[in-house]
């Protein structure tokens, strides 16, 4: 395991062996997010490449201050677009469909009544939002709803049952709810 | 917005702020990495599962199961069986770790429901499925196998089966063929699949399982709901022209020597079975006392002016209690968690939050005592009613800091007096002044 500040030493200096480092080290963590996203291996894998060419061109200049997060965020967003582009996820069979559906529950029906609110004023509403919630709460909707993490991995990792997580996600969703609504988002 | 805007905008929450959570999952992630190595160093025959497919617990065992039946008949009946047990053990690799009493509940109940299936010199296919595979074995059983354990004549199946999500458990084809067949020991016949173990049963509303017993939660709800009905036909402004008569009350309420159990669901007279349950399900309620105890500290714990909602919605603002206590189910005694505490009033008051802990379990035990000793239910609520709070912690902070034991006895007596002494309408009429 190497120290992410090395990594980042290493991306500076722009040595190409850090992408074998860094897929050795967030590879795994990275392509359970695409797989669960996508819902295909090879798509996956295409986002773990993603991801790695996105870290080359975009370190330098920046510099994350937690690089498995910042891996993870540019996993997730790679395979949002590629599943944007098969439109797989109305096929159904990946975990994000699941994922989807669940925060359908908390969306108006029928019309968009957000045409008017921007994708960026949403997103940091919702940053706002995560930093209100409690640790424990801040995790499992993290695990869920960034990571696409499933009920049962979920559920193990935090010593509760599923039903237990199930519901405790559902007081979230609606705390969330009420917070987008509070705020004009909804 | 669509719900897939939503997914991406939160895609766009700044990791930064989330690092903890992604680093579990970068954790867990590598501890499965270190664990397939682990594995595959050793030569485990069980094919690491490929990421992205559904990961195996990390309590993980691999236990073979072998089926012991027993056969019992009766000398008056030959053709008939009298009895017949099975039971079921489980291991870690060679030892024998458990038996019946620790397989999981809906194993068990898949078991003993075999027992009126098959009869001497029969097979039976028992299949178990668990969250990620599916083992079958052919039990025969033979007339010896009435104190041996019964032979494991083939494993007919071992499938993955990783799209199951729910644990269950059932036996099937059941057909018979002359005895004997060849015996063997439990121990011999261990099977190598590798189960994992299942999580434990989840109650779900309107569960009944087959000997009629009802869940914890059914059990919750027909109390919760008797409690409200009993509430609205007590409360005044409900029944102006026909407040209840002292007798029946003192009937009802105050002489009924009723079990815990029984005082859990409401079970007076057959009372809910006009509420909840139909006639199929009343007048028994066979509630085990484990479930009954956490109803009952469920129902402490509720709020009681809070039950002109809905039941689902009223359900649902309780949820955490129930699964707290279903998680606490076999342990009884309730304990407070931190954040239930208000800190700034202990700080303000002086008290520890260990001597607020020992309260409030003082206090949990103390109720409980109260009704085992013929106190009602509604002389509990004119104690424990927090109609007077504005929040729960109020109630707590009320009657579980500032009350004696002593207190609380005394207050318990004062409001009996105020009830039921002097009379249910003069009582009200006092209140109402």
């Amino acid at each position: 395991m190497r120290d992410d500040d090395e990594i980042i030493a290493l991306l500076y200096q722009r040595d190409e062996q850090v992408l074998d480092l860094l897929h050795k080290q967030y590879g795994a963590l990275c392509f359970q997010i695409a797989y669960r996203i996508t819902g295909n291996r090879e798509d996956a894998e295409e986002c773990v490449n993603d991801m790695l060419m996105s870290v080359w061109n975009s370190i330098p200049p920046n510099r994350p201050t937690h690089l498995p997060a910042y891996c993870a965020a540019l996993v997730r967003n790679s395979a949002l677009q590629k599943n944007e582009k098969s439109h797989r996820q109305k096929r159904g069979g990946s975990q994000s469909t699941e994922v989807i559906e669940e925060l359908a529950d908390i969306l108006p029906s029928s019309e968009s009544v957000e045409q008017r609110v921007e994708q960026n004023e949403l997103s940091a509403a919702l940053n706002a939002w995560v930093q209100t919630l409690s640790a424990e709460s801040r995790h499992l909707f993290i695990q869920r709803y960034y990571m696409s993490e499933s009920l049962q991995i979920i559920a193990a990792r935090s010593s509760l049952t599923e039903e237990a997580v199930k519901s405790r996600l559902k007081r979230i969703r609606k705390k969330l709810k009420e917070y987008l609504r509070k705020e004009g988002l909804l | 917005m669509t719900p897939l805007e939503l997914f991406e905008a939160i895609g766009k929450i700044n990791p930064d702020s989330i690092q903890d959570s992604i680093q579990l999952s970068l954790d867990d992630t590598l501890a499965s990495e270190a664990e397939q190595d682990n594995k595959a160093a050793h030569k485990n025959p069980v094919p690491a599962k490929a990421a992205g497919i559904r990961e195996q617990p990390p309590a993980e065992r691999r236990y073979g199961i072998a089926l012991l039946p027993y056969l019992l008949t009766a000398g008056c009946t030959a053709a008939c069986i009298a009895g017949f047990g099975l039971m079921i053990r489980f291991s870690i690799g060679n030892e024998i770790v458990g038996t019946q009493s620790e397989i999981p509940i809906s194993v068990q109940e898949s078991v003993s429901s075999m027992t009126t299936a098959v009869s001497t010199g029969e097979r039976a296919v028992l299949t178990a499925i668990t969250e990620t595979h599916t083992v079958q074995q052919t039990v025969t059983v033979t007339a010896e196998d009435r104190t041996e354990p019964v032979s494991v004549t083939e494993t007919d199946a071992v499938t993955e089966t990783a799209a199951i999500t729910e644990t269950r458990a059932a036996v099937t084809a059941v057909q018979t063929e002359p005895p004997p067949l060849t015996s063997t020991t439990a121990a011999d016949t261990q099977t190598e699949t590798t189960v994992t173990e299942p999580p434990p049963p989840v109650y779900e509303m309107g569960d009944v399982d087959m000997d009629g017993q009802i869940t914890f939660v059914d059990a919750a709800l027909v109390h919760l709901d008797w409690l409200y009905a009993c509430q609205s036909e007590f409360l005044p402004e409900n029944n102006p022209d026909n407040p209840p008569e002292k007798e029946w009350l003192l009937t009802k309420w105050d002489h009924a020597p009723l079990t815990p159990e029984q005082r859990i669901l409401g079970n007076v007279n057959g009372k809910a079975d006009k509420l909840y349950l139909d006639e199929t399900d009343s007048p028994t309620f066979p509630l085990s006392k484990e479930d009954a105890e956490i109803i009952f500290q469920v129902a402490k714990l509720r709020n009681w002016h809070q039950m002109d909602v809905s039941f689902e919605d009223y359900i649902e603002q309780h949820e955490e209690y129930l699964e707290q206590f279903h998680e606490v189910k076999h342990h009884y005694v309730y304990e407070p968690r931190k954040e239930e505490c208000d800190l700034a009033f202990l700080q303000e008051e002086n008290i520890s939050l260990e001597e607020w802990k020992q309260s409030l379990t003082d206090a949990t035990l103390l109720y409980n005592d109260l009704a085992g000793a013929g106190f009602s239910f509604r002389e509990l609520d004119g104690i424990y009613n927090p109609f007077q709070f504005d929040t729960e912690e109020e109630f707590y902070q009320h009657y579980c800091l500032v009350m004696t034991v002593e207190e609380f006895y005394k207050q318990a007596e004062v409001m009996k007096e105020k009830y039921f002494k002097n009379g249910w309408k003069r009582s009200l009429s006092d209140e109402s002044n």
